[in-house]
Formats: C-alpha cells, sequence, structure tokens
C-alpha cells in the first residue's frame, strides 16, 4: 500500500485534533508507519485548524500531507475548510457538516463532497458535542478502507474519558451507518 | 528497544526523565509547552523536582540554582524566551554551570508566529549573551533525534560545564509518529556524571588550560564562592590582566580541544552523490523524501547535516567543498540564511540557497523544484 | 569577645564597603542569627544580587553566590527547592530587590518557600553612585534626579505583607542588637521570612543630601522610624513617611512551598500506584 494522506480540520476546541490523534494510534496499531501534525492558528480557540496523519508501510520522513495528494478530508468549520481544501486531490473525498460548512458549486465538482450533519448528530443523537470525533472516524474508516475498524474503535476508547467510552463507542458506528447510506445512495 | 508515539516535544520530556535530570524550571511558551506539560507529571511521579516560575528569567535562574548546587537541572523555552533568559545565559557560562536549555523555535523576530515552524534563532543560539561564550548547540533532525539528543545535551551539559542548548523546530516539536528508542538500561550505561575534587586544595576553577571548572556539590564540606564576575581559580572575582584573560581562554579551550566529543553529524547517500544538500532539524526530512524521489530518476544527491550546529563541523564542510562544485551545493534553512553563512565561512564559496521564513515547511517538492532550476535534474 | 572569624571568610577582609555604611552591621548581625539558630555553616547557602549589599556573599564561609542583577531570589529558589533541607539565606539591596527583582520577591512571598530574605536598603544605588531607587524619598537628591525626586517610593514591607509573605519585619543598622534578634527570629521561621534594613548610605546618599557625616546619615534614619505598636498609635497624616520597625507580620500556620510539593508527590505517587494516574 502507498502513502495515505488524511486531514481532519475544523476550528481550535472542535476536538478534531484528537480525532487525528487517534486515527495515527490506529495506523500504527495495524503495524504501518504513522505521523499526525496539526497545524494551528496562534488563537487557542475558534482558530482555524488542520491535522493531517499520514500512513505508509515505508518510513515517512516530511510530516505534512502534500497538497493535492490528500484523499480524503473531513471539516467542520467553513474557515478552515477554505484554507485547507486545496489540499485534496482532484475527486478525492470531502466530507462536510453542511451545517457549518459550505463548497461553492465548483468545489462540488472537483471533489465528491459528501454531507453529514456531524455536530447536529452528536448533539442530537448521541447528547455529547464532544463525540463528533468519534463520528467523524466512523465516516473515516468506512470510506477510506484505510483501517481496521475494531483496532480504530480500540484506539477511540483508549483516548477518550471513561464516563464517555460508551457514548464514543455508539457515535463510531453512527459515523459508518451515515457513511454507508451515503456511499450506497451516491 | 522501546517502541512508541511521541512528539518532539514529548520526547525531549522523556529523555530528561531517562538523563536523569533532577530539577525542571520552566515558563510556559508556544511552542515549547508540551515539554512542560509531560514533566509535569512525570516528574512529581518520579520524585523529581518541577516548578513554573513567575517568567523566562526566574525560570533558568532556578535551574541554574538547583544544578550549581549540584542537581542535574533543565529548562525550555523559544525564541522571545531565550531573549529573555541572555544574561543567565551568560551567567551559565561564565561561572560553568552545566544546564540543559530547549528551545523549540517557532517564526521570529519578536513574537512572530508563535504556532508556526521556523529555524529563527540559529545565530541567537551561536551567541545568546553578552561576552564570548562558546556555546554547544545541538539540532535533532528526526523524531527520534529529538530524545537521543536531550541525552547527549544532559551529558555535554555535564561534562563541559556549562550551558547547552537543544533546538528543535515546531515541526519536529509538534509531529507526532511511531518511533524505536534504545532501552532504558541502554542509556543509562552511557551518563556521564560530573565531576567531583575532593582534595583538600580543592579550587572550583583550579583546573588545567583545557578543562571545565569543577563545582563539588553544595553543602559537602568545600563552601566555595560562585560569581558571574570575572574570577580566578578559586572562584573569587579579579580583575588581574593575565588571569581574566585565562579565564576565557580557558572557556574556549575547554571546547575547542574537545571538538571530536562534541561534533556530530549525519550523512546520507553521499558517497555516490553528484548534488548536495546541506540543511538540519526538521528541513532534513522534506529533504529525505525529495532525494529519495530524485533517486527513482536516477538523479544522485547526498545530504549533509550537523547535529551539533554549534561549534559547527567547518573542517568536514571544507572537506565537501572539495569534492562538489559550489554550483551543485544547496543550502536549505527555514531562516534567511542564518547558517548559510557559516556553510560560505566553512567551505569559501557561495552554495545556492532555499529559504522561507514565512511559518511553513519547505516541502519536498519545493526542493525538487529548487534542484531542477539549478541544475535542469 | 564572639567569634565571627570561624563563620568569615577572613582573607577576603577587609571588607570592600565604604567608611560608615550599614552593610557590615548586617553582616555582623546575620553572623549572629545564624549561630543563634544553631546552623551549621556547611548547611547554609548565602546568595546575594548586584549592588554593594551583593558583596556580603563574598564574606562569609559557607556556600556562597553572587548572582546576576535582580535574580537572587529566583536562584535560591533553585538552591532551596533542590536542597529543602538546607538554610538558604538571600540578601538584595532596594534596587536589586524592589527595581529589576521586584517580581521574584512577589512570587517567593507568594509561593512561601522557605527563603530568608534581607533587603538592605540604603535608599539609593549607591554600587554605581547614587541613582534614584524605588525607596529613595519624595524631594531627596539623587544624580538621576538632581532637582529632587519627583517619584513616589515603594514601602517594601507593605509588599510583602500584600504578597502574603509569612514573615514580615523591620529593622536597622542603628540598633545592632534588635536587629540579630529580628534577624535570629526571621531565620527560625518555616517560610517566606522578609527582613527590611534601613542602612545609612554616607558616601553616595548622606553626604550629597547635605548630611555631613555617617552619624547624620544614622540619625536621619532614625527619624523615620518608630516601634509597631507606637506608629499604630499615629494618626493617619502623621504616619506619612514614617516607618513602623519589628516583627509587622507572621504566619506560622501556612504550608512551607518544599514541604508541600514532597506532600504533592507523595500524592501523585500513590495516584500511579492505583493506577489512576496518566
Amino acid at each position: 500500500m502507498s502513502k495515505r494522506q488524511i486531514r481532519f480540520t475544523g476550528v481550535g476546541g472542535q476536538g478534531i485534533i484528537s480525532a487525528g490523534d487517534i486515527l495515527c494510534d490506529a495506523a500504527i496499531k495495524t503495524g504501518m508507519h504513522s505521523v499526525k501534525i496539526g497545524t494551528y492558528n496562534s488563537q487557542v480557540r475558534g482558530g482555524p485548524t488542520a491535522i493531517d496523519v499520514l500512513c505508509d508501510e515505508k518510513t515517512i520522513y516530511f510530516p505534512y500531507a502534500i497538497d493535492g495528494e490528500i484523499e480524503f478530508m473531513c471539516s467542520v468549520a467553513d474557515a478552515s475548510y477554505q484554507i485547507y481544501k486545496k489540499g485534496v486531490m482532484t475527486n478525492g473525498i470531502i466530507v462536510i457538516d453542511p451545517n457549518l460548512v459550505y463548497p461553492s458549486a465548483d468545489d462540488r465538482k472537483s471533489w465528491r463532497i459528501l454531507e453529514i450533519p456531524i455536530v447536529e448528530i452528536a448533539k442530537n443523537e448521541i447528547g455529547n458535542i464532544a463525540t463528533q470525533s468519534s463520528i467523524a472516524l466512523g465516516v473515516a474508516v468506512h470510506i477510506t478502507k484505510c483501517f481496521d475498524e475494531k483496532i480504530l474503535l480500540e484506539s477511540i476508547l483508549e483516548k477518550v474519558p471513561k464516563k464517555s467510552k460508551e457514548a464514543n463507542r455508539r457515535a463510531f458506528f453512527l459515523g459508518i451507518e451515515y457513511a454507508k447510506k451515503l456511499v450506497e445512495s451516491k | 528497544m522501546r517502541k512508541l508515539k511521541a512528539s518532539g516535544n514529548e520526547l525531549v520530556a522523556l529523555g530528561a526523565l531517562d538523563a536523569g535530570c533532577e530539577v525542571f524550571a520552566g515558563y510556559p511558551i508556544t511552542p515549547s509547552s508540551e515539554v512542560m506539560h509531560k514533566i509535569s507529571v512525570s516528574f512529581p511521579a518520579h520524585g523529581r523536582k518541577f516548578i513554573q516560575m513567575e517568567d523566562e528569567i526566574a525560570a533558568i535562574s532556578v535551574a541554574l540554582g538547583s544544578s550549581m548546587s549540584g542537581k542535574i537541572s533543565m529548562t525550555n523555552t523559544s525564541g522571545p524566551g531565550m531573549s529573555l533568559k541572555a544574561e543567565q545565559i551568560g551567567y551559565g557560562h561564565m561561572a560553568e554551570i552545566p544546564l540543559v536549555i530547549v528551545n523549540v523555535m517557532r517564526g521570529g523576530p519578536s513574537t512572530g508566529l508563535p504556532t508556526r515552524t521556523q529555524q529563527s534563532d540559529i545565530l541567537q543560539a551561536r551567541a545568546p549573551t553578552n561576552g564570548d561564550v562558546r556555546t554547544i548547540v545541538l539540532v535533532p533532525g528526526t523524531t527520534e533525534e529529538c530524545y537521543t539528543e536531550t541525552i547527549r545535551a544532559f551529558n555535554l551539559a555535564e561534562k563541559f560545564m556549562q550551558p547547552v542548548i537543544l533546538l528543535l523546530d515546531e515541526t519536529l516539536g509538534h509531529a507526532a509518529r511511531d518511533i524505536e528508542l534504545p532501552d532504558l538500561s541502554e542509556i543509562q550505561a552511557t551518563l556521564i556524571k560530573r565531576r567531583v575534587n575532593n582534595k583538600s586544595d580543592y579550587q572550583p576553577y583550579g583546573v588545567n588550560d583545557d578543562e571545565p571548572a569543577i563545582l563539588n556539590p553544595f553543602f559537602t564540606g568545600q563552601p566555595y564562592h560562585i560569581t558571574g564576575l570575572t574570577h580566578d581559580h578559586t572562584g573569587f572575582p579579579t580583575e588581574h590582566p593575565i588571569l581574566s584573560q585565562k579565564l576565557i581562554d580557558r572557556q574556549f579551550k575547554k571546547i575547542d580541544a574537545h571538538l571530536g566529543e562534541i561534533e556530530k553529524f549525519k550523512k546520507c547517500h553521499l558517497d555516490d552523490a553528484d548534488y548536495l544538500i546541506i540543511c538540519y532539524g526538521s528541513v532534513y526530512l522534506a529533504a529525505r523524501d525529495a532525494i529519495e524521489k530524485l533517486r527513482e530518476e536516477n538523479q544522485n544527491v547526498g545530504i549533509f547535516r550537523p547535529i551539533t550546529l554549534w561549534p559547527s563541523p567547518e573542517k568536514r564542510m571544507s572537506e565537501l567543498a572539495k569534492k562538489f562544485d559550489p554550483q551543485n551545493i544547496l543550502v536549505i534553512e527555514m531562516n534567511k540564511g542564518q547558517y548559510l553563512r557559516e556553510v560560505e565561512r566553512s567551505m569559501r564559496n557561495r552554495p545556492q540557497f532555499l529559504s522561507k521564513v514565512n511559518g511553513r515547511a519547505i516541502s519536498p517538492l519545493e526542493i525538487i523544484e529548487k534542484l531542477r532550476e539549478m541544475h535542469h535534474v | 569577645m564572639y567569634d565571627y572569624e570561624s563563620k568569615l571568610r577572613t582573607d577576603r577582609l577587609p571588607t570592600q564597603w565604604c567608611p560608615g555604611c550599614g552593610d557590615g552591621m548586617v553582616l555582623k548581625a546575620m553572623i549572629r542569627a545564624i549561630d543563634a539558630n544553631g546552623w551549621n555553616m556547611n548547611d547554609v547557602c548565602l546568595v546575594s544580587g548586584i549592588g554593594c549589599s551583593g558583596r556580603i556573599s563574598s564574606y562569609v564561609n559557607c556556600n556562597t553566590v553572587h548572582t546576576t542583577h535582580g535574580r537572587p531570589i529566583a536562584y535560591a529558589t533553585g538552591i532551596k527547592f533542590a536542597n529543602p533541607e538546607k538554610n538558604v539565606i538571600v540578601v538584595s539591596g532596594d534596587g536589586d530587590g524592589l527595581a529589576i527583582g521586584l517580581s521574584h520577591f512577589m512570587h517567593a512571598a507568594r509561593r512561601n518557600i522557605d527563603l530568608k530574605y534581607i533587603i538592605i536598603n540604603n535608599f539609593i544605588y549607591g554600587l554605581t553612585n547614587s541613582q534614584a531607587s524605588p525607596t529613595t524619598p519624595l524631594g531627596m537628591w539623587a544624580v538621576t534626579q538632581p532637582f529632587g525626586n519627583t517619584d513616589n517610593s515603594f514601602d517594601a514591607c507593605d509588599l510583602a505583607i500584600a504578597a502574603k509573605a509569612t514573615f514580615v519585619a523591620r529593622s536597622t543598622t542603628l540598633d545592632l542588637i534588635k536587629l540579630e534578634k529580628i534577624l535570629t527570629a526571621a531565620f527560625k521561621h518555616k517560610g517566606f521570612s522578609f527582613v527590611e534594613i534601613f542602612s545609612g548610605c554616607p558616601v553616595n546618599f548622606g553626604k550629597k543630601n547635605e548630611m555631613g557625616s555617617p552619624k547624620e546619615t544614622d540619625d536621619w534614619i532614625g527619624s523615620l522610624v518608630l516601634p509597631a505598636n507606637k506608629f499604630e498609635a499615629l494618626p493617619e497624616e502623621e504616619k506619612i513617611g514614617k516607618f513602623p520597625i519589628g516583627i509587622l507580620n507572621q504566619n506560622t500556620k501556612a504550608k512551607e512551598h518544599c514541604e508541600k510539593y514532597l506532600e504533592y508527590v507523595a500524592q501523585v505517587q500513590a495516584k500511579f500506584a492505583e493506577g489512576k494516574g496518566e
């Protein structure tokens, strides 16, 4: 398998960093090399944030995703979507939260844009907004097929607080369900 | 072998723990704070001392105070904090107090780009204080090296009795990945202990002209005086012309006579290379990707990267100058040429230069493009 | 005859201080207070800053550190934190401790780290020839305030009390016995102990403020101070420009920093032992 390049973007404080971190953990558990690196604005909260995760069977040197080579991006904030979308390869997949991200008609021609209201699902269906990263990971694992579902779930449960383990498990599977429905309907 | 996932900053914290660092004093500053975050857990958990001070100056002063008393010590910062610590770094050199100072570099000057990457403090690290000092500056080029160079920084500080600066850039500080580290027992076997002199005629600065001072631990029955003033072999101030000259001469010679123990660099694909890249820090990672790609196209580019940046591997670079035409040498830095001048000085020629100071990493593609532009490779 | 010599570096004597300077009085009282507390000189570290007061560290026969300007408390914090069972004394001047180094003074008080902190206040930058300090009284001459000082001055003990120093006292070099008593009590206190000592600088302050002799400078200092209880009894308007002497504040209940840290370490280690660490 060649190098896989995945990006999560949001605004500071949305928990997107932890999604990237967990994905990196899972890749390593699977036996791959993996690196994750965040790009931040100097504001702690509210600044556009991206986290790149690279996985490869070979040694990875340069830790950032290469612009134009990202196969999958998930975005839950328009400010960061607009800054970081150009990194995604032509016909690459971008999962967006349609309530928070507003792609143009041209964007929809350049990339396969899938709409999943991640934040709303976390809030209404799980009842815990902090589970949005687990939903995003569920979506990512189904679409990229990059990771073993079981190992990824294990990595999620290792990272989240004890009392929200169950909520995150549900969120992860709900993410997979939404992704399945979307992929089937397209 | 220990397998783990960690960022450079986290590995500096682990390195400090494994090197037996006993006291850490810090002050929050982006992008180096994670070093302190980790240590605020691991140090009390291992019965070591951790303290967050009121400012950058206090943090390094605490670390120098504990170190002079005999405890292995460390502080962390980033560029603006280095500026604030400047006077105390000079004190560490003058009084010959071992200390590891970690600077995770961000964009500068001034507050600059706090969360972005840059190799902004290369010249600052060479001359961080007033007066003549021979700094030792280590620059890891990989995530693993953030650990191994931390260990080496402690060893060099304790051996040469002076501050050692460990320079990470934000990229290395924050990128987390799977790595393999040597076992702790293996590391512990390499640790260098500070010299002690128990003779009755002990004088802290009464050493040979190429030797570091011997600061016995405090409270062990041989009281002595430490000052930032120019001092004689006893440690008391002097303005005697010969003794004043001798002190600074010795502080230079203790380094210059032992360059072999301090120098460290890595070569990559140099043997069959037609082109040479000189870089250090995280730029190496981009350069490595670039040359691996070019190799697939049968373009042979090699890398020379200093890990001990100061004192610079002057001789090695002058040897390389004999093998490569300056047109075929590319220096790459995330600054305006802070090390380029040293390469030019060592090589006595003017190599090509690729630079970026906008807080973004130089990508492998940009390096390939630059090489193509230079040589149509 | 009291034996100072065994505690002094006699080969460094005579001191470099000017005739009539109060710093020598502080040196004597400090030695006696160390003795009164029964401390072994091998368990004492004396840390000083920059200024005339900074020279004190070279005369005492223990581990001594002459640090950078304004930072002796920070260096001493490192020495004490690393060696909690040892006795660390810090000596500053009014410039060192209240101008460039004020922040460390306030934070050491806040932490309640067991440092014995002495500020020898001579109301001027003496070593560098008479620049105004944070304690130079209004209207008095300084080389940088040649037409009379226009800047308000600090009350160091008020600052220490505000920062919750657990021992705060003021004394002068006019009465060596009182000074020794105050220092003895300060050294005995477990926690951050602060003593401000009013001290004459006849050469670079007194003479230039029309006090013809060291005695006149001392008399001027004497006119500024009165015992704390008498000071408190004064009407507010008469308190201006006067300073109470004696122990002004003591809190023996607050925990000392190094002790607190050791307790914290025990708690953290217990958490890890239970598997509740990271």
